[in-house]
């Protein structure tokens, strides 16, 4: 068995005084997708800000590669290969698609020359990028953002991305076009952990799975395993009522 | 119901509760012990001191009020000072020398300065407001110069003739016991403001102008009375000030003396009432007697202002108040968050006052962001004594929709918004909770200073209004709204929140915060209620509980808009749902409905729906009632 | 009339150093720093006691440069990155009292007189132009104020740490996580106002003389210049200033001394009430 590309071990984190998360572990290998699913306030975005470096943790390990980054703070996290794309297609609206494009390799010490390849690679892989390289972000659609935000990401070759909500607030058919372009990323060898609410695209994508409820791990698995679906539904929507 | 408790403010409540009752006879007593001072041998020099704290304090107060409570760093004191001063000065010796009738006079003109600075700083903040505050301290010289001989121009206004009132002079001990009176009249009246819903509702305006006009509590309007009664205390002083030498200099209302009184508020304590009195204290006696501090004065106070944003919280006052909680200490500790145990509350659905809920009519409701059409065309209807959910995926705008129906967004053109019958549409945030809206936030706003018990009663602050005046003075009107915040006792009590009412709301729980919120809107008894995301992030027994309280909530008869993720527990509890997907009506009727409608389904489940056969029934087991 | 202009271009040039200054920490950090005009001023000061002791002009700069650029740096560390919370202004406060500080010890060390720099450090004189009589050392303060509006220009579109600075001030949570590190930014737009500040004392402290009461007027008129400029442009800081120094030296001349003043506060709440985001600033869209 392959090392984990990233391994979580008893993360409890929040908001200053809040806590949110309360021992959360799971471990994903290199080149394989998971998904964390749960309800709005479960505390997935607040894992990844801590996987990310935003939110301390207060306990647990984070192991990127092997590497413990508990303690390194998030700019620096980045370099060593871990890259998070949050949720709401947060790109850098006044400032152009290229210059978005540029702040993403911020964090990698490359030549001029490597920096323009990457470039280059960026627009092959998302063309309507390349027509709208001299806009400002503000000017592209929700869908163009998405793939921007990505793309963002992607400047600083993370082995591992984190990826929050993608499909938020896009049609249907840009949702698919998102999903096919995380296919061929992963299919590339990247490695990803997807939050998302809409149980569909984050089942068609992953082949781990976690449910959160109030900040703990309350069902993992594969989603190739047996009567999977059934079992998350009952994690994700059993509530006891009045 | 529980009994009427005293609504303690932001001093320590131990503290106040132990020795409450004395505190008022203290008060004056010390007072007159001030007053007669000169009579039993303070000297001219120390009586000069006293005169000059109380000038100090009382500007220094005017800050607090408006920067530690209402959070405006308005840094304009000195202009207030020098317009209270000039208009004293020039009146007692051209028109009339009545120490009364000239105090009226120089505050008129230091209110009429204090709303010049307030109508652009209801536009602006931070930075702008500060420095546009600070900007008319400058102009007080050319100001001065433009009117010229009048008032003495740049060389100063001379020959003001020693105070007099009903036509006799008075003499120092005389001039003495007015300004200890007036003085400590000022910091009574200040006490009651603090201490009454107006002082609540400024710190609630401190905190977030989003909740206070949820609350009904208009934030314009309240900033500007409070830019005006800030610049009372300045305006006193100033008149005091012409008076004192009988001469007023230009340069006496310079930069210098701003930061003079920012230095003396931080010392002090920048939210509490005494703050200023010791902070004026410090800054005015101790220069005095250390030999050449006047060539040490900027540094010292440059050193205090940067402390203060490090060290200090709330400067001596809040030093005091640390003190006194480690002395008087209460037995939690001070590391978990407070919460409530709803295992232990008890789970009847308790009774509340009948309120003539509000129907709600959206028509056509359209809302556009720039290149994102948020809402299109939704047109839908809640009634009252109803639970009408609003559900969807994330980036339905179902938030927005909540937000606009609220009024911190404008529908587009064509849209209708109605609220019980009345049209609403565009109407601002504070007209609307005025209506009888009340709501809940995704993240409660909870304002720093008040206690559990002071968040919920903030409801009130609408409900039974009584004016800055009644409740200052304690009028009829005051004490009608006094028994009005009592009855938020018995509201928190039946939802189990009695144990920390007193407690800081900001040291609550996650969950206890969402509770407090609702309680909130119960204790405003709302008719059209909108709850956001409220049960995210709370454990099952507050889930229970929760749900108990809306339903209560729905019996009392108001219109209870539930915007929820889970569907489930939308399912449990809605009488009629609304599934918003990008920004359009998808399905609209009873649960049942909703819950097998293909649309529905794909949206929420988005692409891949097939992939394991999920459906959003509840499991098979039935064992939910 | 040209006197005027130009006798109004240069304070106006004074007025837009100040507000470069201010982009520069806002950029880099958000934060704005009330004792720029301090530290513009204790440069002043210190240039006049290195020239006074003879050195040359140019080391005299640099030695300046690195002494204010270090103050700035310690100001950073204590007044912004140690701040409790952000709240209600704490950092126009501690800023304050910095300013504060930096002027006692000015008057403390040189007392509160004007005190000139030693004649020869810059070239002075008088230039004969249509219009009207102007000083050379005013059109040579200007030009060294716009080189050093075009150079910051050019440090933020085109250097990594610009790029780092535009991306930090736009979403400071999404530039950390894109790499950047915000407080090193921080220290480093600190640092930098210092030493910029340092290598303009001299031809600044020519026009201003060295003296400790104009202070805080330079520093109010530099934020309204700011303000109209729009804040975040270096562009916009420079033509506001211009245009408030402009205004300021016509109406002087034309209208009154005592109206000065008043004229330019009436602009700051003009702009304030008609385009908030002045001139060349951008909107924000409000979020509930």
């Amino acid at each position: 068995m392959t090392a984990p590309a990233l391994e979580v071990t008893d993360l409890h984190t929040g908001y200053g005084d809040l806590k949110v998360v309360y021992g959360l572990s799971f471990a994903v290998e290199p080149g394989k997708v998971i998904a964390i699913l749960g309800r709005n306030g479960a505390g997935k975005t607040t894992a990844l800000r801590a996987i990310s470096g935003l939110n301390p943790a207060n306990t647990g390990k984070i192991l990127l590669d092997g590497e413990d980054i508990t303690s390194i703070p998030a700019h620096k996290r980045v370099s060593k290969g871990i890259a998070y794309v949050q949720e709401g297609k947060r790109v850098f609206r006044q400032r152009t698609v290229e210059d978005n494009l540029v702040i993403g390799a911020l964090s990698v010490k490359i030549s001029r020359a490597e920096l323009t390849a990457r470039i280059e690679e960026a627009y092959n892989r998302f063309p309507i990028l390349r027509e709208k390289r001299r806009d400002a972000a503000s000017g592209l659609s929700g869908g163009q953002q998405q793939m921007l935000a990505i793309a963002q990401a992607l400047m600083s070759r993370p082995k591992v991305l984190l990826l929050d909500e993608p499909s938020g607030g896009l049609a249907p058919t840009i949702v698919g076009d998102v999903l096919n372009t995380v296919k061929s990323l992963v299919a590339d060898g990247l490695t990803v952990v997807l939050v998302e609410q809409a149980m569909g695209f984050a089942l068609a994508l992953a082949d781990d799975v976690i449910v959160m409820d109030l900040g703990r791990s309350v069902l993992s698995g594969k989603t190739t395993d047996e009567g999977i679906g059934e079992a998350i539904e009952q994690a994700y929507f059993n509530r006891v009522e009045a | 119901m529980a009994k009427i408790g005293n609504v303690s403010s932001v001093a320590n409540p131990t503290f106040s509760d132990r020795f409450g009752k004395f505190l008022p006879i203290v008060r004056v007593l010390v007072v007159v012990v001030i007053a007669i001072l000169p009579f039993i041998g303070l000297d001219q020099f120390w009586t000069r001191q006293v005169v000059l704290v109380a000038l100090m304090a009382l500007t220094v107060s005017g800050l607090s009020l408006i920067f530690g409570y209402a959070g405006q760093l308005n840094l304009g004191q000195p202009a207030m000072y020098a317009a209270g001063a000039y208009a004293a000065g020039y009146f007692s010796k051209n028109l009339v020398n009545d120490l009364l009738i000239n105090l009226a006079i120089g505050i008129l003109f230091a209110v009429v300065v204090g709303v010049i600075v307030g109508l652009p700083g209801l536009r602006t903040s931070g930075w702008s407001l500060s420095i546009l505050s600070f900007f008319l301290v400058l102009l007080v010289v050319p100001v001065v110069n433009i009117i010229g001989a009048p008032i003495g121009g740049f060389a100063g206004l001379t020959g003001i003739p020693i105070p007099a009132q009903f036509g006799i002079e008075l003499d120092n001990n005389m001039f003495y016991i007015f300004v200890v009176a007036i003085t400590a009249l000022w910091f009574f009246l200040m006490l009651n403001l603090i201490k009454s819903r107006h002082g609540r509702a400024l710190l609630v305006v401190k905190e977030s102008t989003v909740l206070a006009s949820s609350l009904g509590i208009p934030p314009f309007a309240t900033k500007l009375k409070v830019y005006a009664i800030s610049a009372i205390p300045s305006g006193i002083a100033g008149v005091f000030f012409a008076y004192l030498d009988g001469y007023v200099a230009p340069d006496s209302f310079g930069l210098n003396l701003g930061v003079t009184i920012l230095a003396a508020l931080v010392l002090g304590g920048a939210v509490s009432v005494y703050g200023p009195l010791i902070g004026a204290a410090f800054i005015v006696i101790v220069p005095s007697q250390l030999n050449s501090f006047d060539k040490y004065n900027a540094i010292v106070y440059g050193v205090l202002l940067v402390a203060s944003g490090i060290f200090f919280n709330n400067g001596i006052v809040g030093l005091w108040n640390w003190l006194m909680r480690r002395l008087f200490k209460s037995r939690r500790k001070p590391e978990t968050d407070l919460s409530v145990d709803f295992s232990e509350v008890k789970k009847e659905r308790p009774q509340l006052e009948h309120v003539d809920g509000l129907r709600l009519e959206l028509t056509n409701v359209n809302k556009r962001f720039g290149g994102n059409q948020a809402l299109k065309g939704v047109t839908a209807v809640a009634e009252p004594g109803q639970i009408t959910a609003l559900i969807g995926p994330n980036g339905s705008g179902k938030t927005t929709l909540l937000n606009l129906i609220s009024g911190f967004y404008k529908p587009d053109e064509g849209s209708t918004v109605l609220i019980g019958g009345k049209d609403a549409t565009g109407l601002p945030v504070h007209k609307v909770s005025q209506l009888g809206v009340g709501r809940t936030f995704q993240t409660p706003i909870i304002p720093a200073g008040l206690t559990a018990r002071e968040v919920v009663a903030a409801a009130n602050f609408d409900r039974h209004r009584s004016t800055i005046a009644s409740s200052v003075l304690h009028l009829p009107s005051y004490r009608r709204a006094r028994r009005s915040d009592a009855e938020v006792d018995g509201v928190m009590e039946s939802m189990g929140l009695a144990s920390i009412a007193n407690e800081p709301a900001s040291s609550l729980a996650l969950g206890t915060r969402r509770m407090v919120e609702l309680a909130r809107t119960v204790a405003g008894a709302n008719k059209l209620i909108l709850l956001d995301e409220v049960a995210a992030g709370l454990d099952e027994e507050e889930i229970v509980e929760l749900g108990i309280m809306i339903r209560a909530l729905r019996d009392s008869g108001a219109t209870v808009i539930l915007v929820e993720h889970n569907f489930t527990f939308v399912q449990e509890l809605a009488d009629h749902v609304l599934v918003l997907a990008e920004g359009a009506l998808v399905a609209d009727g009873a649960p049942e409905y909703v819950a097998n409608h293909p649309e529905v389904l794909r949206q929420y489940l988005g692409e891949g729906a097939a992939v394991t056969g999920t459906r959003t029934q509840k499991s098979k087991d039935g064992d939910k009632k | 009339m040209t006197t005027v202009l130009i006798a109004g271009l240069a304070t106006g040039a004074i007025y837009a150093f100040i507000a470069l200054g201010y982009n520069i920490t806002h950029l880099a950090s958000g934060a704005l720093n009330f004792a720029h005009a301090n530290l513009m001023m204790l440069a002043v000061f210190l240039s006049m006691v290195g020239l006074k002791l003879g050195v040359n002009a140019i080391i005299v700069a640099i030695a300046v440069a690195i002494i204010t650029g270090l103050l700035a740096l310690i100001e950073e560390r204590l007044a912004i990155r140690l701040l409790r919370n952000k709240a209600s202004q704490s950092e126009l406060v501690t800023t304050l009292g910095v300013a504060s500080i930096i002027t006692g010890f000015i008057v403390l060390i040189w007392g509160s007189d004007p005190l000139s720099l030693p004649s020869g450090s810059w070239p002075t004189g008088a230039l004969d132009l249509p219009g009207g009589r102007v000083q050379i050392s005013d059109l040579l303060m200007i030009l060294v104020i716009l080189i050093i509006a075009a150079v910051l220009i050019l440090i933020s579109r085109k250097t990594k740490i610009g790029i780092s600075a535009l991306a930090q001030s736009e979403d400071r949570e999404a530039a950390r996580l894109r790499g950047v590190d915000v407080l090193k930014l921080s220290m480093f737009g600190f640092a930098l106002s210092g030493v910029v500040v340092g290598l303009a004392a001299i031809p600044i402290g020519t026009k201003t003389l060295a003296v400790s009461s104009v202070i805080l007027t330079l520093a109010i008129k530099g934020f309204v210049a700011l303000t109209l400029g729009g804040v975040g442009s270096m562009g916009g800081a420079v033509v506001g200033g211009l245009i408030i120094g402009l205004l300021e030296a016509v109406v002087e001349r034309y209208v009154g001394a005592s109206f000065r003043d008043i004229i330019v506060f009436v602009v700051f709440l003009a702009v304030l009430f008609i385009r908030p985001q002045g001139l060349f600033g951008t909107v924000r869209q409000r979020e509930v």
